[in-house]
């Protein structure tokens, strides 16, 4: 699998990231570094915990690296989700969460099977 | 063509009625062979079912006379075979044994002849005599019989007196000679058991009162016209007509008394078939048909006349509409070139007059100057205003040129991303110089809109604001003021309409001046305190180039109090599309080559990315992962060595804007010049004006583009070395 049908499985706009970044080796370099990332964690343990400003920052930064890296559909989904916490409250997003859930085991299975 | 009309009118009802002959000659000759094709067809038709049914009447008649002779036959074998017996008995056979053999066989008469041909005894039963059968007791075919047992004969015989006879003759058994057995029977009564032939015209009709005959040649035996049956042919006159011309093929037409007659004739074994059919009966039930062509045609013919002067009027009407279009639009042409002339007069003339009066002014200045060749200020006036004058003819010729681009749709809008408040900053300083020589304060608002990043056409925008404002100051007052606003009328994520307005204080525009300011040369007396005023190009200029950038342009003005321009201008928001999709600003990746750039980032893969970026635009990386570090990393650089800061603003311990304020409060010579722009992945209006507040200058929205950080950074490490120089 090449990190351009990685990025098409996922359902991403690779041509468009490949315009900004520049480089196929550039974007596989950092979409790999993606399954080491801490935030989806952070947001796991914060919300877990009921760390309101905790869960809001770690859903700030999940969307603000995915946007970085072209995950369209797990930015969609953890940028409704940073929205939802903006107020620093833990309230109703039980969806929104498994939904990034849902979105974050998609594209790093994706990742996993491009890495081998 | 009147005389082509006139000469076709007349020709035309002849046309239409040749026409209709034509037409139904054509129907006639058609129905008329029609019929006689129909007469033939059901005459043959009629003649074979006739035939078919004579041959069936002699069959049918042949099989009765032959049952009846069979059973005679048996009935003769029965008898010859008991007299046989008896005889061989030695009983006398006389006439009282034959008178019981009759009675009890139902026999009418019985004749025995002995071998020398003459009778031995007989009983006739009907009192008849032995002379009627003597000829055939008698004759060769007798003899035969009696001298060849095995030959018989029977037949059936009616003589005249109203009796058929059915006799048989068979050779003794009892001794040589022949036995002769007869049965009569009533002539009628024959004839009542037989089918008569007139009975296959039972229920028989014929179409077009068509009448049907069958004769032996000389009688008529049946007919389906009861008249006829039994009479013979010479008195039937149309039957006799056909009879006397014979068989022939086809159809015959023979007239009788004061009628035609359509028919043929056959024959058969034994009988003449005549089949025919009065003309007036075939021919006339056409007429409806005739009748219906003819009023079809007529109904044609009606149609045709309204279609025709329907679509005749309809002509004229086109005619002359097209005539009357013509005419309004050789008005019309007339009216513009006349108005155009009239223009271009108007045109010549003002050019005429303001080329002239600067020239004039020129002249009059180098002249007068002349007289003071040794006073150096009067020279200094004189050649300031010779400057004034040839600055207003350089400004005649460029709008002129301006104008003549426009109106040619030579001008192409250069699409392409720029930021609104560098424009502006150009603006500005174009537009200042003028705006202090008349004392007039300009003032330029910082644009606040969503978005600083815009795809449009700068180079346009550049032309319409200088020349607005130019406008704006040059019909003000000496410490009136200008003033440049902008806000967002509406946008969504990767649209906005924005509009500006440029304000003066100057003396206004009267109503009747408004209609016509977008006019070329349109100039209100008294406006400027210009000794030339203005060339009265630059309003059209204006619109013509909102216009291009598919947007408005508006005022409004009060005499003596100012004028209000507003002008409505679509863009596409650049971030948005180039960070989504293209991610290219349209001027490629600028250098950052040997700048400083110190990057406020939490995250580590950000951190990386935002690192890669910078690098690849040839810039050294400063590394904080939080606002704290940042603050603490630009505290203890040298100043003046880092050339910008790139803040997140989420950050944990510190947040972005919370280390801009206390970069920004640092007591050191860069603390306030230094650059910060927000990077985030927030697109909000109030983001952006939080991060101004707190001292940042600009925001560049995530994903990270290098082209986009890369232009941004280059353009405020540009403007700080500008800045720090001066």
């Amino acid at each position: 699998m090449t990190i351009r049908e990685c990025y098409e499985k996922m359902g991403s706009d690779y041509s468009g990231l490949l315009g900004r970044l520049g480089s196929e080796m550039i974007i596989a370099k950092f979409a790999v570094k993606f399954l080491d990332d801490p935030s989806f964690s952070q947001l796991e343990s914060a919300v877990a915990e009921g760390r309101a400003e905790d869960a809001f920052r770690a859903a700030h930064t999940l969307k603000g690296v995915c946007l970085n890296l072209g995950f369209d559909r797990l930015y969609e989904v953890s940028s409704a989700l940073t929205e939802k916490f903006r107020g620093r409250q833990l309230v109703d997003y039980e969806e929104l969460l498994r939904q990034v859930e849902e979105q974050y085991k998609m594209t790093t299975d994706i990742l996993k099977e491009y890495k081998g | 063509m009147a005389d082509q009309t006139k000469r076709r009118l007349p020709f035309k009802p002849l046309l239409a009625v040749m026409c209709g002959v034509f037409l139904l000659l054509t129907v006639a000759l058609m129905t008329v062979n029609s019929d006689l094709l129909d007469v033939y067809h059901t005459m043959n038709m009629t003649m074979q079912y006739l035939e078919r049914q004579c041959a069936t009447y002699d069959d049918f008649t042949c099989s009765d006379t032959v049952k009846s002779l069979v059973w005679l036959t048996d009935k003769a074998n029965y008898i010859n075979y008991d007299i046989s017996d008896k005889a061989a008995n030695g009983v006398c056979i006389d006439s009282g044994v034959l008178m019981d053999y009759t009675d009890a066989q139902r026999l009418t008469g019985i004749i025995l002849m002995g071998a020398d041909s003459e009778p031995e005894c007989w009983y006739l039963g009907d009192g008849g005599e032995y002379d009627m059968w003597k000829e055939l007791c008698t004759d060769s075919k007798s003899a035969d019989i009696a001298r060849y047992p095995e030959k018989k004969l029977m037949a059936r015989i009616h003589p005249e007196g109203g009796f058929y006879y059915d006799y048989t003759i068979v050779s003794r058994e009892d001794r040589p000679g022949i036995m002769l057995c007869y049965f009569r029977q009533a002539e009628n009564l024959v004839e009542e058991n037989q089918l008569s032939i007139g009975s296959i015209f039972s229920g028989y009709g014929l179409a077009m009162d068509g009448v049907a005959v069958v004769t032996d040649g000389n009688n008529v035996l049946g007919s389906n016209d009861g008249e006829l049956v039994g009479n013979s042919v010479l008195s039937c006159g149309v039957l006799n007509s056909f009879a006397t011309n014979g068989v022939t093929e086809g159809i015959q037409w023979e007239s009788s008394g004061n009628r035609l007659w359509i028919g043929g004739q056959t024959s058969t074994k034994n009988y003449f078939i005549y089949v025919y059919f009065p003309a007036e009966a075939v021919l006339l039930r056409r007429v409806p048909v005739l009748i219906y062509a003819l009023l079809g045609y007529l109904l044609l013919l009606a149609v045709l006349f309204v279609v025709r002067r329907g679509g005749k009027n309809e002509r004229l009407e086109r005619r002359e509409y097209s005539a009357m279009v013509h005419q309004q639009r050789a008005m019309a042409s007339a009216r513009k070139s006349r108005r155009s002339n009239a223009k271009k007069t108007d045109f010549m003339r003002k050019m005429n007059h303001d080329i002239r009066t600067p020239i004039n002014g020129i002249r009059g200045m180098v002249e007068i100057a002349g007289h003071y060749p040794d006073d150096p200020e009067k020279l200094r006036e004189y050649l300031g205003k010779i400057w004034q004058s040839s600055d207003y003819m350089l400004d005649l010729v460029n709008n002129f040129a301006d104008i003549e681009e426009l109106e040619n749709g030579t001008v192409v809008p250069d699409v392409r991303t720029f930021s609104l408040n560098s424009l502006f900053d150009e603006i500005r300083s174009l537009t200042t110089p003028r705006a202090q020589e008349r004392g007039v304060k300009l003032d330029i608002a910082r644009i606040s809109g969503r978005y600083d990043l815009l795809i449009g056409s700068p180079a346009l925008l550049k032309r319409l604001f200088v020349s607005l404002i130019s406008n704006a100051v040059k019909f003000n007052r000496r410490g009136g003021n200008v003033v440049v606003g902008c806000r967002e009328v509406s946008g969504s994520n990767d649209r906005v309409v924005l509009e500006f307005s440029v304000m003066d204080t100057g003396k206004g525009m009267s109503l009747e001046f408004q209609k016509h300011m977008f006019e070329p040369f349109a100039q209100e007396d008294s406006a400027s305190d210009d000794p030339y005023g203005g060339t009265g190009l630059g309003l059209p200029i204006c619109r013509r180039i909102v216009a291009l950038m598919k947007g408005t342009i508006d005022c409004t003005s009060v005499q003596n109090e100012g004028t209000t321009v507003f002008v409505t201008i679509p863009f596409r928001i650049a971030q948005e599309r180039s960070g989504r999709n293209s991610g290219s600003s349209g001027k490629g990746a600028a250098s950052l080559r040997g700048h400083l750039v110190l990057v406020a980032e939490d995250n580590d893969l950000n951190m990386e990315v935002a690192d890669f970026a910078l690098r690849h635009a040839g810039a050294n990386v400063l590394k904080a992962y939080n606002g704290r570090e940042a603050v603490e990393m630009f505290r203890t650089s040298d100043p003046g060595s880092i050339d910008v800061i790139l803040m997140d603003l989420v950050m944990p311990e510190m947040d972005g804007f919370e280390a801009a304020r206390n970069i920004r409060a640092l007591d050191r010579s860069d603390a306030a010049a230094v650059p910060i722009i927000a990077l985030t992945a927030n697109v909000f209006r109030e983001d952006l004006e939080k991060a101004l507040a707190a001292g940042m200058n600009a925001r560049v929205t995530k994903p990270v583009d290098i082209s986009v950080i890369a232009e941004v950074v280059a353009k405020y490490t540009d403007k700080t070395k500008e800045e720090t120089k001066q």
